[in-house]
């Protein structure tokens, strides 16, 4: 049991060396990842690259059944700020390997079944507006009540 | 989830002692959170129970402002086979053979307090939140539609067939069952629900939203004086959806 729990962590270091090497040299063509509209992530990308499953499932169960709103980590602020159009196109769509999530998952053979259902681009009106999507980005994840009231306006103003 | 929906009676007893505790623990505090809490970032209190009034004296046959709104919000459209398409409100039309006392109606989720789409729920993906809303998870919706057969009100919607292009506040996808939210995300925001929005500026004002835990609300005020019929009342889920004028 033990020899095989040894192994296991020996082939997840070699694997990280292999990785490692890989970007030192660039023997591996690394994915291509779309510029952002913010300036500065929640977190820093190292923290993102490792964690972001883990904020989005906390967050899912706070949003969903909790009704706790205007977090930090939540998927329609990763895609409004992520998912841009491209030389005057729509934004790229999941299923294209240009789009920012698919571009990565692609690489690392990770398959997500979150736009099944999720919208894997902003909504028109976000991107139309880029900055108004980024206005509580990189607050401290709350909202005020006149935040609140621009955006549903905001959002009356698109429908 | 699923203890929170059956022990409605135990969850009272708890709140009165602990309400007690509190009083005994420091006399002359008073605990008041306020509704305000229930709206934001603070999530559902059960402070507050969301409900609808509709007036069927007011709506008129043949609009369906409100349906289409709602399609509108939640990015609805037909497949081109409408006995399977998914609908979250449908508009009826009413006659009692008797009197021929006709009226027109809309149909959604009832949002009761006791949801047999939440008992039958083998994955407690169907659920009730704090404030009374009933909701599906589909992160945990294994697509069963046990609850389909379970509601009353057939307010509940299969989806069929893969989805595109849906709308960043609401997530819809194939596999999965979904019905009206009291657009949820709206109420979080402080906003009322699509269809009563759309019912205004109709200009028939059908559509009563409020809280029907605040005794000074529109919607508790109106269903003090008018009073409001709940739909098979009989069974006793004690819907958030209540009717006037149904004879």
């Amino acid at each position: 049991m033990k020899s095989w729990i040894t192994k296991i962590v020996i082939g997840v270091l070699a694997a990280g060396v292999v990785l490692a090497t890989a970007t030192a040299q660039s023997r591996v063509t690394l994915p291509e990842l779309p510029p952002a509209a913010g300036e500065e992530c929640v977190e820093p990308t190292d923290v993102m690259r490792r964690d972001h499953p883990k904020f989005l499932l906390h967050i899912r169960d706070e949003t969903v059944h909790g009704g706790i709103r205007g977090a930090r980590h939540s998927l329609v602020e990763c895609i409004d700020c992520h998912v841009q159009p491209v030389g005057g196109n729509e934004p790229p769509r999941y299923s294209d390997p240009q789009h920012f999530c698919a571009s990565c998952h692609v690489f690392t053979g990770v398959r997500v079944d979150c736009f099944q259902c999720h919208a894997d681009r902003p909504a028109r009106a976000t991107y139309f507006h880029k900055l108004s999507g980024h206005r509580h980005h990189m607050g401290d994840g709350t909202l005020s009540a006149a935040e609140l009231k621009l955006l549903a306006e905001q959002g009356e103003s698109h429908e | 989830m699923s203890d929170q929906a059956h022990d409605g009676a135990r969850r009272k007893f708890l709140g009165t002692a602990a309400a007690a505790a509190a009083l005994a623990a420091a006399p002359g505090v008073f605990f008041w959170q306020g509704v305000a809490r229930a709206r934001g970032t603070d999530g559902a209190s059960s402070e507050v129970r969301w409900g609808m009034l509709i007036d069927t004296t007011q709506c008129a046959k043949g609009c369906d402002a409100c349906v289409r709104a709602c399609n509108e919000e939640h990015g609805i459209t037909s497949t081109g086979r409408p006995t399977t398409d998914a609908q979250w409100i449908r508009k009826l039309d009413v006659r009692d053979p008797a009197t021929g006392h006709a009226h027109s109606l809309p149909m959604m989720c009832q949002h009761c307090e006791q949801p047999p789409c939440v008992d039958v729920c083998p994955t407690g993906a169907s659920f009730k939140r704090a404030d009374g809303i009933v909701l599906v998870d589909k992160h945990i919706c294994i697509g069963c539609r046990y609850c389909m057969m379970a509601c009353p009100y057939h307010a509940r919607s299969f989806i069929h067939e893969p989805l595109q292009d849906q709308l960043p506040h609401a997530p819809r996808g194939k596999g999965t069952v979904e019905s009206c939210t009291m657009c949820v995300h709206r109420v979080d925001e402080g906003r009322v629900p699509a269809c009563k929005e759309a019912c205004q500026e109709a200009g028939y004002g059908a559509i009563v939203f409020g809280n029907l835990h605040d005794p000074e609300s529109e919607i508790a005020q109106r269903l003090a004086k008018e009073g409001g019929t709940k739909v098979r009342a009989d069974l006793r889920l004690n819907q958030g959806v209540r009717y006037r004028g149904l004879t």
